[in-house]
C-alpha cells in the first residue's frame, strides 16, 4: 500500500498520473494543481475540449475514479508556492510515501525538493526539453543530492561549444531557439520512463536503476544529440558544499525565524 | 450595467449577465470564466508566491547562508565598504561600494522574491560611461545561462549573494581597464 502526492496535472503529469494509477500498490493521490483546463490544453491533453473551465483536479478524479473506483484522490486546488497553502501541503507530503514533480517552473520544483527534504520523502521529477527534443527523469531520496545539486550538476556537465549552441540542459530556459512545444508523443515517452522509474520504486524502496538522472535523447540535434533513444545515465553525488542541503545548510537556524531574521536584517541595515 | 463596488460582485453580475446571453453549456463562457478565475475576479485575489521573505526555506537560507555570508564580508572591513542589507518590499537590497583600483562606486545588489534561484541584480549607482556588458539602468550583465565560463552561470546551490558582490568587483576591475585602454580585457565568455 502506498500513497503518492503530486504536484503538476498537465499534460505530462496526467500520464504520469494515470499511469501510476494504475498500479495495486497505489491506494492514495493527493493531487496538487491549482489550474483550470483550457481549451487550447485539449491539443495534448487527455480529456477533450468541451472540459475547459473546469478544474484539472476534478477532471483528474474523474479520470482516475472510472478505472480505480478504489482508489482514495484527494485534490488540492492550490498553487504550491502559496503561503496559505502550505500548512495543507505539508500535511499532505507528510502522509505520503513518495512525491512526483510534474511542473516545469524551478521555483516550484527547489520548493518541492524543500518539502521532501524537511519531511524525508523519495521522490521523482520528469521534465520534457523544449521541442520535445528528449527529457529527463531524476530520483531524489533522503540523503542523497537534492534538486540544487543536480541543477548544479547539469550546468557544469553542459558542453557549450565555440559557437554556442542552445542550452538543452534548461527545461523551459530563456533561450528563444528552445522555447517551442514539445509533441504529446514526446511528452508521453518522458512521462512514462518517468511513471515507470516511480513504479519500481514504489514496489521496492531499495530500488537502484544505476543512475540518478536520466537523459534520453528523443530525436538527433547537432552538436547535443546525435543519437537518437540514447539514454545518458548520471550518478550524481550530493555536494557537499551545497547550499540547499549540504553542510552550510544544515546548521540549525533559530527556532523562531521571523524574530531571528527581523534582529539579523536590523543589524545589517545599520552596518 | 452593474455597479463595481467590488471585483466579486462584479464578476457575478457579468456571469449572470452571460448566462442569460450565451447559455450556461457554451464553450466561450468557459473561456470567460477562466480568464475571469484566471484574473482572480472568481476566486478571490490569487495568492502571491511565496518568497525569500515569506517561506521557510527562504528564511533558513537567508539566516544560515547569505546573513553569515555577508557578516564574514563586513568582518574587519573599513565602516565605508561594508555591505548594508536593506528590505524593500518582498525583496532585499545589498547596499555597498567597491574600489578595485582607485575609484570608489556606490552599488547595490538585489535579492528577488524568488532569489536564490532567480540570480541577484546587480547595478552601479555612480555614473558610468557606456561601455561592454552594461545593461539598462547600469545594471551589470553578469550572469549568461549556459556559458561556458562557470562563473558566469549563476548557480544557487553554490553562490551566496557576496559572490555577485565579487563578481561585480571583477566587473568593474574590467570596466576601469577598458576605461583606460578601449579593450574589455576578459575574453568573451560564449
Amino acid at each position: 500500500m502506498a500513497r503518492i502526492v503530486q504536484v503538476g496535472a498537465g499534460s505530462g503529469g496526467m500520464v504520469v498520473l494515470d499511469l501510476l494509477a494504475r498500479e495495486p500498490v497505489v491506494t492514495g493521490i493527493t493531487l496538487i494543481e491549482p489550474d483550470v483546463y483550457k481549451p487550447h490544453n485539449a491539443a495534448r491533453h487527455y480529456f477533450p475540449k468541451e472540459a475547459a473551465g473546469v478544474r484539472k483536479t476534478e477532471l483528474a478524479r474523474q479520470w482516475l475514479l472510472a478505472f480505480r473506483p478504489d482508489l482514495e484522490v484527494r485534490c488540492l486546488e492550490v498553487d504550491l508556492l502559496s503561503p496559505q497553502a502550505q500548512p495543507e501541503i505539508e500535511e499532505a507530503v507528510a502522509s505520503a510515501d513518495l512525491g512526483v514533480c510534474a511542473v516545469d517552473n524551478e521555483q516550484a520544483k527547489f520548493h518541492w525538493d524543500a518539502l521532501m527534504r524537511k519531511y524525508r520523502k523519495p521522490w521523482t521529477l520528469g521534465e520534457v526539453l523544449s521541442g520535445g527534443i528528449g527529457g529527463f527523469v531524476h530520483l531524489f531520496r533522503p540523503d542523497g543530492p537534492c534538486y540544487g545539486c543536480v541543477a548544479s550538476f547539469l550546468k557544469r556537465s553542459v558542453e557549450v561549444d565555440k559557437s554556442a549552441p542552445p542550452d538543452y540542459s534548461q527545461p523551459g530556459g530563456p533561450v528563444y531557439e528552445v522555447t517551442i512545444p514539445a509533441s504529446k508523443a514526446s511528452i508521453s515517452v518522458i512521462a512514462s520512463l518517468h511513471a515507470l522509474v516511480t513504479a519500481e520504486w514504489l514496489h521496492n524502496p531499495q530500488y537502484d536503476p544505476g543512475f540518478t538522472s536520466v537523459l534520453l535523447a528523443l530525436r538527433k540535434v547537432p552538436q547535443v544529440f546525435e543519437e537518437v533513444l540514447r539514454p545518458y545515465r548520471f550518478r550524481i553525488e550530493r555536494m557537499r558544499e551545497c547550499l540547499f542541503c549540504g553542510e552550510a545548510a544544515q546548521t540549525n537556524a533559530a527556532e523562531d525565524l521571523d524574530v531571528a531574521l527581523a534582529q539579523a536584517l536590523d543589524r545589517l541595515a545599520h552596518a | 450595467m452593474p455597479r463595481r463596488d467590488n471585483d466579486r460582485e462584479f464578476a457575478r453580475s457579468i456571469r449572470a449577465m452571460l448566462l442569460e446571453l450565451m447559455g450556461r453549456h457554451s464553450s466561450a463562457l468557459g473561456d470567460f470564466l477562466s480568464e475571469l478565475r484566471s484574473e482572480g475576479l472568481m476566486h478571490g485575489r490569487r495568492d502571491e508566491p511565496m518568497g525569500l521573505l515569506d517561506s521557510e526555506a527562504g528564511k533558513k537560507r537567508l539566516l544560515t547562508v547569505e546573513i553569515p555570508a555577508i557578516e564574514r564580508y563586513n568582518e574587519g572591513r573599513d565602516p565605508e565598504f561594508r555591505i548594508r542589507l536593506v528590505r524593500q518590499g518582498s525583496n532585499l537590497v545589498l547596499c555597498y561600494r567597491l574600489m578595485p583600483t582607485h575609484n570608489i562606486y556606490e552599488l547595490e545588489t538585489r535579492l528577488y522574491s524568488s532569489y536564490p534561484i532567480v540570480p541577484p541584480e546587480t547595478r552601479v549607482l555612480t555614473p558610468l560611461r557606456h561601455c561592454p556588458h552594461l545593461l539598462e539602468g547600469q545594471t551589470l550583465c553578469l550572469w549568461r545561462q549556459g556559458s561556458s565560463r562557470q562563473n558566469n552561470r549563476w548557480d544557487p546551490a553554490r553562490y551566496t549573494c557576496v559572490f555577485a558582490v565579487q563578481a561585480a568587483w571583477r566587473w568593474l576591475a574590467c570596466y576601469e581597464i577598458w576605461y583606460d585602454t578601449g579593450e574589455w580585457p576578459l575574453p568573451e565568455a560564449r
